[in-house]
């Protein structure tokens, strides 16, 4: 036959998992290992932490997958988690290492040259960086990882008129940190 | 709906996008690395391993037998039930209330930090989302004592205090915890509330 398996659905393989069964879990983290990995890095600011942050999350899952109410929709609950975890690292970091970005125009122009799509990138991140928490996490979500204002409020738990006004609050400091930057 | 468009979002705000080439470089695709989840999976299995030493054994009556008893036997085990059921109903009569838990309350935690040369103190928390802005300590009389009472639910909580809004302090006075990224906190275990208890 040449017609290739079917996948097995998110709510066999969740079942499998409060069952014991690592196979299956193993099988979720083959098919979701990606799916977020972006939104944390713009969360995180890198992929080394993201890594962290990811790790801790499927742990989060595994510990908790009794909790996830509708298994057909693992991958939105999944989301929830991510977005948690990534909440919980990026306030705890900035109280440890009291990162609090002064003048992020400062920080931009300081950076050190270097290859134009690396500059760009770190360029990126700082200004991302320099967002307060919420804004940036409803910009990532609403113009990185496409999602429609319903599918954040879903994830967020925060209404939709406050996740426009983060986004577009967002945008507008976006739009003066980083006019131009692709043409330096 | 293009990027570089302007979008009314109704109530007066406006989501102005970004250069497309931002945009572009944003949701360039990130992948971990390969081993990812090789360690996932090693995490999973420890706990695992961990969850099957500590539960109990498969509790016997659960298990599937056949007992054989002769009618003369049978009386007996009737007369043994019957006289348990009997000492456990004057048993429970006497039993204090206050033996069931009720994990849906909260109990009233008082912490306290003495720093004789703070000007400010607060505490972030799993119960506060980790804000350093929602819940400040209040000056004592006595000079360099801040305090505050919090409602928590039973459980175990990681905490710590914040001092003039940026000094990341552990609680001298409970556990530490590192946490998965290396940042110290103090651990505490709130007990379940008991029926009956003042």
């Amino acid at each position: 036959m040449n017609e290739k398996a079917k996948p097995q659905p998110d709510r066999e393989l969740v079942q499998g998992v409060r069952q014991g069964d690592l196979e299956a879990f193993a099988a979720l983290v083959k098919r979701y290992r990606d799916a977020y990995t972006r939104f944390a890095v713009r969360m995180t600011g890198s992929l080394l932490d993201a890594d962290d942050v990811m790790q801790s999350v499927w742990m989060r899952a595994f510990r908790n997958i009794g909790a996830c109410k509708n298994p057909d929709r693992f991958g939105a609950w999944l989301y929830q988690i991510v977005v948690n975890e990534c909440r919980t690292f990026t306030s705890r970091r900035a109280l440890r290492e009291n990162r609090f970005v002064d003048d992020p125009a400062e920080t931009l122009a300081a950076l050190a040259v270097a290859e134009p799509d690396v500059a760009l990138r770190d360029e990126i991140e700082k200004a991302l960086e320099s967002l307060p928490a919420d804004q940036r996490e409803a910009f990532v979500l609403k113009h990185v990882e496409e999602l429609s204002y319903d599918q954040m409020a879903e994830i967020t738990g925060v209404g939709v008129s406050a996740l426009k006004m983060r986004v577009c609050r967002a945008c507008d400091r976006l739009r003066e940190l980083l006019e131009g930057v692709h043409h330096a | 709906m293009r990027d570089d468009e302007t979008r009314d979002l109704g109530h007066g705000t406006r989501d102005t996008a970004l250069d497309p080439h931002v945009v572009s470089a944003m949701r360039a695709a990130e992948i971990l690395a390969p081993d990812f989840e090789a360690r996932v999976m090693a995490q999973a299995r420890a706990e695992m391993a961990r969850r099957q030493a500590t539960s109990p054994r498969r509790a016997w009556w659960l298990t599937g037998r056949t007992y054989v008893a002769s009618p003369l036997t049978m009386l007996a085990m009737a007369a043994g039930i019957a006289i348990v059921a009997a000492l456990s109903t004057v048993a429970a009569t006497r039993a204090p209330a206050s033996v069931a838990s009720r994990p849906d309350t909260v109990e009233f935690v008082r912490f306290v930090l003495v720093d004789s040369t703070a000007r400010t103190v607060s505490i972030v928390g799993d119960f506060n989302e980790w804000r350093p802005d929602r819940t400040p300590l209040l000056a004592a009389p006595k000079p360099g004592v801040w305090s505050v009472s919090l409602p928590l639910s039973p459980g175990r909580h990681e905490y710590a205090f914040i001092v003039d809004g940026k000094r990341w302090v552990v609680d001298p006075a409970s556990l530490a915890s590192s946490d998965e990224f290396g940042t110290e906190s103090s651990v505490l275990l709130v007990a379940p509330a008991r029926l009956g208890a003042s």
